[in-house]
């Protein structure tokens, strides 16, 4: 047995420590069938050349209970949606948005971010962040921070 | 400025002003104690989400914040070896010298050059938009210097190879 001494008993006291499912919020499963079938639908919006819909779309009603290849999923057709839209645009675009659709958009802009796929297209990401911020104010990033619903 | 440069660093410094809400808040596991929650991971329901800021593939922020302090990693541009090297060694010679510069963390994070430990203690002390601009001071400067730096080293390297050399001219 290893070192009794480093052992954290506290670990092992149910009054003391919260569960991770006691932390998070419980959402309602989303089958990956659902999401693709969502993507599938924003990506007709982007071809028919209505990027603002499709943006519309997917950020009403995000898959928080998707497990995490739907959620990649999910996330490319965001990010291909927001370079859909022009540069000249996106002041606007972000104005149309509702307050829960803004705080949404950063939910994703920053996991585009921190993935990999999202990386090489932070220019596009930055450049959306920092009209989002321009609109929303800091209290989307704060509410960022503490949703412990993820996208 | 370049093009990316300023969205990235505004979207640093309005994260970073929206993480640094800090207050003081004793350990919870520990009488009398008083860590920095983000360093010890022990009570999870005060830990926020980290979120990272990323300028490209190789160029990005990590900020982790909590009740009361925030972490904050930056992965510095490196492009070559050389950069690499010049990377190492500023951020070594800054690091060994983390006691006179408080909020500078002594190792950095994994994946990442350096590190900033802000605690409420330093949100005291110190104005906390001044700590703001300094971060992002940094990060504008420390690009420059390592260019500046690489610039030097290849003028000398080339220097001394002709002084070397000419005795064979």
């Amino acid at each position: 047995m290893e070192d009794w001494r480093r052992i954290d008993i506290d670990a092992y006291d149910p009054d003391f420590t919260l569960r991770p499912e006691e932390l998070q919020p419980a959402v309602p499963e989303v089958p990956t069938e659902v999401v693709e079938q969502k993507v599938q639908q924003a990506r007709t919006l982007v071809s028919q050349g209505k990027a603002i819909d499709a943006l519309k779309f997917l950020l009403q009603d995000p898959p928080y209970g998707a497990d995490s290849v739907a959620k990649d999923i999910y996330l490319l057709q965001v990010i291909e949606t927001l370079s859909s839209v022009k540069q000249s645009d996106i002041s606007s675009t972000i104005g149309e948005l509702d307050a829960d659709q803004q705080d949404v958009l950063v939910k994703y802009l920053y996991k585009g971010m921190g993935s990999g796929e999202g990386r090489k297209q932070s220019g596009i990401l930055l450049n959306w962040f920092d009209k989002t911020i321009e609109v929303a104010g800091e209290g989307s990033i704060v509410r960022y921070l503490s949703d412990k619903r993820f996208v | 400025m370049s093009q990316t440069l300023r969205p990235y660093l505004t979207a640093v410094r309005f994260s970073l002003n929206a993480a640094l809400c800090v207050e003081n808040f004793s350990s919870q596991i520990v009488e009398r104690h008083n860590y920095p929650e983000v360093e010890n991971k022990k009570t999870k329901e005060i830990l926020l989400n980290p979120l990272v800021i990323s300028r490209n593939e190789n160029e990005h922020v990590l900020i982790e914040p909590s009740i009361n302090s925030v972490r904050i990693s930056i992965k510095i541009k490196q492009s070559d070896e050389i950069e690499h090297i010049l990377v190492d060694k500023f951020t070594r010679f800054l690091t060994k010298r983390a006691e006179n510069f408080l909020i500078l963390r002594r190792a950095p994070i994994k994946g990442y050059d350096i590190s900033f430990l802000l605690t409420n203690y330093h949100n005291e002390i110190m104005m906390k938009h001044k700590l703001v601009d300094f971060i992002i001071e940094f990060m504008e400067d420390v690009d420059k210097e390592i260019s500046e730096m690489k610039l030097f080293l290849n003028s000398r390297a080339r220097f001394v190879a002709e002084a070397y050399l000419s005795v064979f001219d």
